[in-house]
């Protein structure tokens, strides 16, 4: 069955620096997102509660203060290099962010002032393709953040007068 | 609680020495990014002189990486500059910044800073231009 994947713009994660975004599945609603999915799920695990915790308030202030800049995040699977495309700098992979621990929450850093969080989980194995907790979320993860960005090419999604965020149709919606 | 949003419960209940690790921990990184490029250095040189696997800057400059003092230690050895500063250390340098007139700065009144003192203070405003 095909999956429609709506882009939920995150209303508690819009700081100065970056605006957030995540993904619903079959859902409009803001509540139903991955991201918070994620953290609803993680929230009741005490062996990742301090670094749930840390993972929380490093997106905030990364938000808050310094941007998305790439050395943030560790890059986990290479799609395609669209350097040429504005904004210069956005190098467009599917990444994850890395918590002292095995926390993993995979997203995708469009730019300095534009990351989708998605989901994650406790990686227990070395490879994310063989652990029973990450599998399907870094596999989701490289999906979306390929038709995202296919997106962007596209014009679907487009980026604002200074390159800071993106808007796109009400009704857009990326097919699975 | 129960209607409370998981935003807002992950919010309440972050301790303030976690929110203070994640505020250190960027601005450690911020400051070494700032040195590296004020060197011209990448992160493979910064590794290949502390002799480490550049996997293992790219964890120190992630800003989530619970950083030891001695790899702070190590780091500020092989870049040759201050990574962090404590406040009282900061206060005998800028007791010093604070009477001198931009203008003397590039001049040769030395006299009333050292060369040290210049340095750091060319380092502080290196790194006011990076943030900025």
């Amino acid at each position: 069955m095909n999956r429609f994947v709506k882009i939920i713009r995150l209303s508690e994660f819009r700081f100065k620096r970056v605006k957030y975004y995540s993904v619903s599945i079959n859902s409009n609603m803001e509540r139903d997102c991955e991201f918070y999915r994620f953290l609803e799920r993680t929230e009741s695990d005490e062996s990742v509660s301090e670094d749930l915790n840390i993972l929380f308030e490093w997106i905030e202030q990364i938000g808050r203060l310094y941007g998305a800049k790439s050395k943030f995040f560790r890059n986990e699977a290479y799609i395609s290099d669209t350097s040429a495309l504005p904004p210069p700098s956005a190098v467009m992979r599917a990444s994850n962010i890395v918590v002292k621990g095995k926390l993993r929450l995979y997203c995708f850093r469009v730019s300095e002032c534009v990351v989708f969080l998605y989901n994650g989980g406790i990686k227990t194995t070395k490879f994310a393709q063989e652990c029973p907790n990450v599998k399907e979320h870094f596999k989701l993860a490289n999906l979306l953040s390929r038709a995202i960005q296919k997106a962007i090419v596209e014009k679907s999604i487009i980026w604002n007068k200074n390159y800071t965020d993106i808007n796109y149709s009400s009704d857009f919606q990326i097919e699975l | 609680m129960k209607n409370q949003s998981v935003v807002s419960r992950l919010r309440e209940r972050i301790k303030p020495e976690q929110k203070l690790f994640v505020r250190k921990n960027l601005a450690i990184s911020e400051q070494i990014s700032s040195i590296l490029e004020n060197k011209g250095w990448s992160q493979k040189r910064l590794a290949s002189e502390m002799g480490k696997k550049q996997s293992e800057i790219s964890k120190l400059l992630s800003g989530m990486h619970n950083l030891t003092l001695q790899s702070i230690a190590k780091v500020e050895a092989v870049l040759g500059e201050e990574v962090i500063t404590t406040p009282l250390e900061a206060q005998v340098k800028y007791k010093t910044v604070h009477f001198i007139k931009k203008s003397s700065v590039s001049s040769s009144s030395t006299s009333i800073c050292t060369e040290e003192r210049l340095q750091f203070l060319e380092s502080v405003n290196n790194h006011i231009k990076y943030l900025a």
